[in-house]
Formats: C-alpha cells, sequence, structure tokens
C-alpha cells in the first residue's frame, strides 16, 4: 500500500480543483472577446503579408484604416502598390554639395509620419572635418549645431537605409518580417515584426529605429497618403526605416528627402532604366557606397561632382 | 497509463509539503517574482522605453543575461551527461541535478528572450508552418529550434529517469542511450549557435571575430559548473539523505580550473589581435577596458571582472585551496560573477559602442530593468526549487509508486 | 539706377559680359549670339560647361516631379542669382534628441 502524504495546509489539491481553477484561468483570459473590437483577435491572427492573397491584403487594410479612424479621427488611406515591374531604386548623394542644413530630415520626419515624442529620425546627417578621417566614421559629430551652415573647414554626409541588394537585416530577421520587395526597397511589415532588433544589430549603418514606446504624433500632422509596408502609423515595439518613400516613388514621385534638398545635393531614379539620370550617374561619376568591405552592396551612391 | 498520471499527481503534491525554512524561502521568491512582474507590466504598458536600451545599443541586460543562462544551461548538461556512458560513480549520481538545472537555466532563457522583445504576443510568427521562421538564413530561428529541442531533450531525460527511479529501478541504456548521444552534440550546439548570432553580424567587428564561439564555450564550462558546485552542497546539505561525494565535487572543480584557463588565453589572444594591430577595430575593447573619448562607464566592472576570474583560476588550479571548501566556495562565486559581468555586459555593451554610425551611447540598466530580471532569477530559483522538490523523493527512495504489477 | 548693383560674379566681370548692351530684355554670349532670358543656360555653360553637361541629363540642381515621367528642369538663376551666386549659409534645423535624453 502506498502512502498518500496529506499535505500540512490541507489544500485539497486534488484533480477536481486543478480543473476548477484553469478553467476560471481560461475564462479570465477569455474577457477580451467581450471587448467591441473582434479586431484584436483579427490583428493577432493575421497572416504573413506575402503569404496573403489579394482579397486578404483588402481585408487587412480596410481593418487598419478603421483603426486609424478611430484612434486619429481622421480618414488614412493605406495603399499596397506593388513593385512596378523593370524598376529597381537607386539613390544619388552629391557629397560636394550637402550643406547639413537638415530639412531633409524633417521633411522626411512629415512626409513618414515619424514620432515626434519620442523622436524618430529616418535620416542621420553626420559631420566630418576636412583633413581627418572620413570613411572611418568614429569621429563624425552628429548632434551639431552651429548658427549657419555649412560651416568652414568641414562637410556633411547624410545616412538613411542604403537598401542594399545583400541586406544583413534580412537576413538576420527570425520571423521574416523585414524582406527585400522586387523594386529593390527593403520593407518591413509592422503587423508582423515581433521587437526583437535582431535586424538593429545587424544593420551596419545604422538605418533602423525602434519605438521603444508608443509612436506620439499629432492627427493633425499625419500624412493621411500611406503605404502599408511604408508610412502608415506604426506601434509601440516594432522597428523602422527609411522605405524610399515608397507611397511616393511607386506612384511615379520623388522622395520627400529628394524633393526638400535646397542645394540639390540628392538624385533618384531607376537603375535599370538606360537612360534615367542614376544609370548616368553611376556609369559617369565615380560613385562609392559605405563600407563596401561588408558586400551588402548598397543602392546608396555617394558622389563628387564638381563643386567648391 | 492511468498510473502514470496518478503517481505524476502524487510527485506533485510534494510541491505543496515543506518546512518553515521551505515556504520561507519560495514565500520569498514568490515576493521577488511579484515586484519583477509588476515592474514587467509598467514595460508592457508603456513600451521598451523604461529600459536604458536606445536605437544606439538595442540589446542590453536582458540579453546580457540570456546569453550567461545559455552557457550555463549548455554546461550543466555537458559535464555530467558524459557520467551516463563513462560510469565515473560519484559524477552519476549528480547528473540528475544537473540536467534539472539545464531545465532551469533554459527557461530563464526563454523568458529573459520574452520580455526584452516589443511585441511579445506575436511570438508565434517565429514558428515554422504557422509563422514564418526564417530558416536557415536567420540564426535567431536557429537559436528558437535549438534551446527548445534543449528543452525537450533534458525534459525526456531527466523525467525518464525519475519515472524508471519511481518504480524502483534503473534506467533503460536503450532507452536514455539515443537521448544521450544527442544532448551532448545539442548542448555545445545551444552555445555554438548563441555564439554565431553575435559572430555572424558583419555591421559589429567585436563580435565579426572566430574566437567568440570559443569563449563562449570556455566561460560557460567555467559558470556552468561553478552554479552546479555551489547547488550540490546545498542539496547534500537540505537533504541528507542526498549523497554527493567529495571527489565528484572536486573533479568538477578541476575541470573548471582547466576552463577558465583556456577562457583567460582567449581572452590575452583576443587582446594582442585588437591593441597590436591597432586599428579602428580596437575601440570597443577600448572602450571596455579604458573607456573611450572620456565615456568609461563599464571600465570598474570589468577589471574587478578579471581579477575575479583570474583569482578564481589559481583558487581551482592549486588542490590546496580547491579541496578546502572555504576557499573552494569563494572560487565558484568569483568565477560567477566574474563570467556574469564579462560574458553579460561585458560582451554585449562593447558591441554597440561605438555604434555604426561612430557614436557613443553609454548604456546602463536602469532600476525596472533590473526588477524585471530580478523576476526572471526568481522564477529560475522557483522552478529549480520545486523541481528538486519534486525529484529528491524519489530521488532518494522515498517515494515510490504502485505500478501495473502490484 | 544701376549704381547700386552689386556684382560678384567672375573675377573683373563687368555687367556686358552678359547683358546686351543694345537690346536689355536679351543677353549676350562671348561670340555675340544673342540668347533669351529663358534660354538663359547657354551663357551660364560658357564657364561651366562640367554643370551645364550633368545639367542637361538632370543630375545637376534639384529634382522635383516625377522620376519616371516628365521632368521639371529649372533654369540656372531659379537657384543661382546671377549677381552673386554663391549660396549663403542658412540656419540648420534643430539636431537629433540624444539618446540619454529620450524618456
Amino acid at each position: 500500500m502506498k502512502k498518500r502524504e496529506r499535505n500540512r495546509m490541507e489544500i485539497p489539491v486534488n484533480r477536481r480543483t486543478f480543473l476548477k481553477g484553469a478553467a476560471l484561468g481560461l475564462a479570465a483570459t477569455a474577457l477580451p472577446l467581450n471587448k467591441a473590437d473582434a479586431s484584436f483577435w483579427e490583428a493577432f491572427f493575421q497572416k504573413y503579408y506575402r503569404e496573403m492573397n489579394d482579397e486578404e491584403k483588402k481585408k487587412v487594410i480596410q481593418r487598419l484604416e478603421k483603426e486609424y479612424l478611430q484612434k486619429y479621427k481622421k480618414e488614412i488611406k493605406v495603399g499596397d502598390e506593388k513593385a512596378l515591374p523593370g524598376v529597381l531604386f537607386g539613390y544619388g548623394l552629391d557629397l560636394s554639395r550637402c550643406i547639413g542644413c537638415r530639412r531633409c530630415v524633417y521633411a522626411c520626419v512629415d512626409e513618414n509620419n515619424q514620432s515626434k515624442d519620442p523622436q524618430i529620425h529616418w535620416i542621420t546627417v553626420l559631420r566630418f572635418k576636412k583633413g581627418e578621417k572620413f570613411t572611418d566614421l568614429e569621429e563624425s559629430e552628429k548632434y551639431y549645431n552651429p548658427k549657419e551652415v555649412p560651416e568652414p573647414g568641414y562637410f556633411y554626409m547624410p545616412v538613411q537605409c542604403q537598401q542594399c541588394e545583400k541586406p544583413p537585416c534580412v537576413k538576420a530577421c527570425p520571423t521574416q518580417a523585414t524582406w527585400k520587395d522586387p523594386d529593390g526597397i527593403v520593407v518591413v511589415d509592422y503587423n508582423w515584426c515581433i521587437g526583437c532588433r535582431y535586424c538593429m544589430a545587424a544593420c551596419p549603418y545604422g538605418a533602423r529605429r525602434f519605438n521603444w514606446a508608443a509612436p506620439n504624433r499629432k492627427p493633425e500632422e499625419l500624412n493621411t497618403n500611406t503605404h502599408y509596408l511604408g508610412n502608415r502609423p506604426r506601434y509601440k515595439g516594432v522597428v523602422e526605416k527609411c522605405t524610399f518613400c515608397i507611397q511616393r516613388t511607386r506612384n511615379g514621385k520623388y522622395p520627400a528627402c529628394v524633393e526638400a534638398c535646397p542645394v540639390g545635393a540628392r538624385k533618384f531614379g531607376n537603375l535599370l532604366d538606360p537612360g534615367s539620370e542614376m544609370r548616368y550617374l553611376i556609369e559617369h561619376k565615380r560613385v562609392f557606397r559605405l563600407k563596401e568591405d561588408l558586400n551588402t552592396y548598397p543602392k546608396f551612391y555617394y558622389f563628387f561632382a564638381y563643386g567648391r | 497509463m492511468g498510473y502514470l498520471i496518478k503517481n505524476f499527481f502524487i510527485a506533485l503534491r510534494q510541491i505543496f509539503i515543506g518546512n518553515k525554512k521551505y515556504y520561507l524561502w519560495v514565500g520569498f521568491l514568490l515576493f521577488l517574482i511579484l515586484i519583477g512582474a509588476s515592474a514587467y507590466m509598467t514595460q508592457a504598458a508603456r513600451g521598451l522605453i523604461i529600459t536604458g536600451m536606445r536605437d544606439q545599443v538595442s540589446w542590453g541586460f536582458y540579453i546580457s543575461n540570456f546569453t550567461f543562462l545559455v552557457g550555463v544551461a549548455a554546461a550543466a548538461v555537458l559535464l555530467v551527461v558524459p557520467a551516463y556512458i563513462y560510469n565515473f560513480k560519484p559524477i552519476k549520481e549528480i547528473v540528475l541535478f544537473g540536467e534539472l538545472l539545464a531545465i532551469t537555466a533554459i527557461s530563464m532563457c526563454l523568458l529573459f528572450v520574452m520580455i526584452d522583445m516589443g511585441q511579445p504576443l506575436r511570438g508565434w510568427h517565429i514558428l515554422p508552418i504557422i509563422g514564418a521562421m526564417n530558416f536557415p538564413a536567420s540564426l535567431l530561428a536557429w537559436d528558437v529550434l535549438v534551446l527548445n529541442g534543449y528543452l525537450v531533450i533534458n525534459t525526456c531525460i531527466a523525467f525518464y529517469v525519475l519515472y524508471r527511479l519511481s518504480i524502483g529501478k534503473e534506467y533503460k541504456m536503450s532507452v536514455i542511450g539515443p537521448l544521450i548521444i544527442l544532448s551532448i552534440p545539442w548542448a555545445v550546439s545551444i552555445h555554438t549557435v548563441t555564439a554565431f548570432l553575435y559572430n555572424g553580424l558583419s555591421a559589429r567587428p567585436f563580435w565579426n571575430a572566430s574566437i567568440l564561439a570559443p569563449r563562449f564555450l570556455a566561460s560557460a564550462f567555467c559558470s556552468g559548473p561553478a552554479i552546479m558546485l555551489i547547488l550540490f552542497q546545498i542539496i547534500r546539505k537540505i537533504f541528507k539523505d542526498v549523497d554527493i561525494e567529495d571527489r565528484a565535487i572536486f573533479k568538477i572543480a578541476e575541470l573548471i580550473a582547466y576552463a577558465m584557463a583556456i577562457n583567460l588565453f582567449l581572452l590575452g589572444a583576443e587582446t594582442f589581435e585588437v591593441f597590436y594591430s591597432g586599428t579602428i577595430h580596437e575601440y570597443p575593447m577600448q572602450y571596455l577596458y579604458f573607456g573611450l573619448h572620456g565615456k568609461a562607464k563599464l571600465v570598474p566592472y570589468i577589471w574587478f571582472a578579471t581579477l575575479l576570474n583570474i583569482t578564481a583560476f589559481l583558487l581551482f588550479l592549486l588542490p590546496r585551496t580547491r579541496e578546502n571548501f572555504t576557499t573552494l566556495n569563494m572560487a565558484c562565486i568569483f568565477v560567477i560573477i566574474g563570467v556574469y559581468i564579462e560574458k553579460g555586459m561585458g560582451l554585449v555593451i562593447p558591441g554597440f559602442v561605438p555604434d555604426t554610425l561612430g557614436e557613443i551611447y553609454e548604456y546602463g540598466p536602469t532600476v525596472p530593468e533590473v526588477l524585471i530580471s530580478m523576476g526572471v532569477w526568481a522564477i529560475g530559483a522557483l522552478i529549480y526549487t520545486l523541481l528538486l522538490k519534486f525529484a529528491i523523493p524519489i530521488y532518494t527512495g522515498k517515494l515510490r509508486f504502485e505500478t501495473k504489477q502490484q | 539706377m544701376h549704381q547700386e548693383i552689386l556684382l560678384n560674379h567672375m573675377p573683373d566681370g563687368w555687367c556686358f559680359d552678359c547683358h546686351n548692351p543694345d537690346n536689355r530684355d536679351t543677353l549676350r554670349l562671348a561670340n555675340g549670339k544673342i540668347v533669351s532670358f529663358q534660354e538663359s543656360y547657354y551663357l551660364c555653360a560658357q564657364c561651366h560647361g562640367t554643370v551645364f553637361r550633368d545639367w542637361k541629363v538632370g543630375l545637376h540642381g534639384k529634382r522635383t516631379g516625377m522620376w519616371d515621367g516628365e521632368k521639371q528642369y529649372l533654369l540656372c538663376v531659379h537657384c543661382h542669382w546671377p549677381h552673386d551666386p554663391v549660396f549663403k549659409p542658412i540656419k540648420p534645423l534643430p539636431p537629433p534628441v540624444k539618446p540619454s535624453d529620450i524618456r
């Protein structure tokens, strides 16, 4: 006969009480079901974007637009324009002209609905002293704040997502929440990202930003023309970055930073079009890319045209 | 089958039976867990902004703890599992406790990863088939597979052994042999995969050095067994009928000495390469040991850790100090703290300093971060306590079950 | 009337290096050819040939419009004031917030 030891506290821990407790516990977790948003569960079970057919994508976008309307009391259009065929976007940056005025930074912030508090900037402008280290980046300064730019003896280099052809972030992401679309833009699905930040460790250019808190932007400052993979309002705990203004470029327009630059330092176009200015650029100017030794093959080309 | 479930619940009841010290200990752990949980509630509400992590240093205290604990889990099993095969009796008896430590450590690792995620509810996205696991490209996907697989293997081995013991029998080598054969390379692999996930990032030159994986394993073999030595002494003191021979303890201590020797040698090798070549890749190590551009937050900690490691190495090496329990326990504490600092913050933070655009952000964990981590450690301690409470009566023969034959 | 005009372009430059003295609504090239104000780029191209070459391809200056469609070409003078063409320094927009200041 086995000895059944009675437990000292006389708590009847047998199968019955265990099951009762478990049932109560489960019931407690079912409470969100009572809340009006069945959309909470829709959002939770949302499929992987690249495995959705057009029908499912439309439903997701409808749900998102409804959520945004509820949250911001504003109609936000979420587009899902696909990559245009025969297009591979390239970007050119003329280092002989950048004056470090940061107008690109703030044009991007407004176009792409970046959070104001906590502050997120997709573009970082680095300042270098002439005659000292350049491609090392270690001696650069990003918090410069003089009365006027350009300062004598310094030059400036903006850095943003380089849209690499062999992106280390895409390789690193454990859930495939970030991938390279056919037109070369590396995109993030903000509803799939789990916020592990491995991609941020993997990016050699410091291009990715994390939403450490819920992004904060006043509804009247929202750009309502958005893209699912681009500038739609994001969430706490997901990663975001420059998308070459996917909502603009897939509709034929220039990215906001290109149009904002007052000195014409920024160039953009289709690398696969032999007549485009980008093709001319990489074929005739002496272009280089950042950290080429890492073999990431960025599509963000830096060059020096003639200048002072 | 019915007997199995009934016996399982009988053993489970052991968790609720204990003396006053036991209740005090569990109560204390529950208190710590409560503090950690309430701190985590604020993190779940506000986001990871309550930590010290920012874009420049995007991994911090949580992942430091994770890295340290993966090493503990790997070493716990790797050291003792061969006992099943080589039948070195003194170690054979303590295999079970090592396995239970491995289970605990892996559970803590999984918890640390979960609290570090920005969207933990979306964790299922990482699974294959129902999610979109990026296998084989992403090392994090590999880590998910090997860590969970390791947990399953160890749980199977431990509970099979306990089950056989509980019905008064020895384990069958034919059942456990294949699992053990599998678990040895698997233990090496969990730590190698974790090392690789740092190692593969070309963006971080501090980690992108082939010495990283060997150093991980060497330091794991120091910290894991040291924790086990402390635990074994506690176990044999509390459970008077558990017999853990001094011979086993001293043998393990000797192995720690060799592991630390390798660890210190590899540290020397890394230091030479970085500082002698004098390229820009020396900056992270310079930040760690001497400070960079006046920023020197980690410097006192790493020197303290290095001092502890060297002292512990000497204490473990000399038989006079190794076989004296006072100095032995001192050495264990030293090595645990030393490796915790060196492999935790001392590994993760310099990878991000200077960051990819040359900026130096001095990360330090915030109070909520420390409280949440403490809560996870308390959960680990509680898991190990409850596992022991469940396992030891079976192990010592106090608890035996009815079987189909009876 | 024209005394207050300050010319800060070209060493020892003077008005009629560019302006047509016979018809003030036109410009005059170095070889005597007359161009309208709408084609002033020919004038600038005389000395700034490399820039002109880039500009013709769409590689010089501010880009606006459609990258794949109709390009909008701005004249040189849209951005560069010919009497004093060097861009003056401007006030930069604020630097980013330091990570230690983000709460």
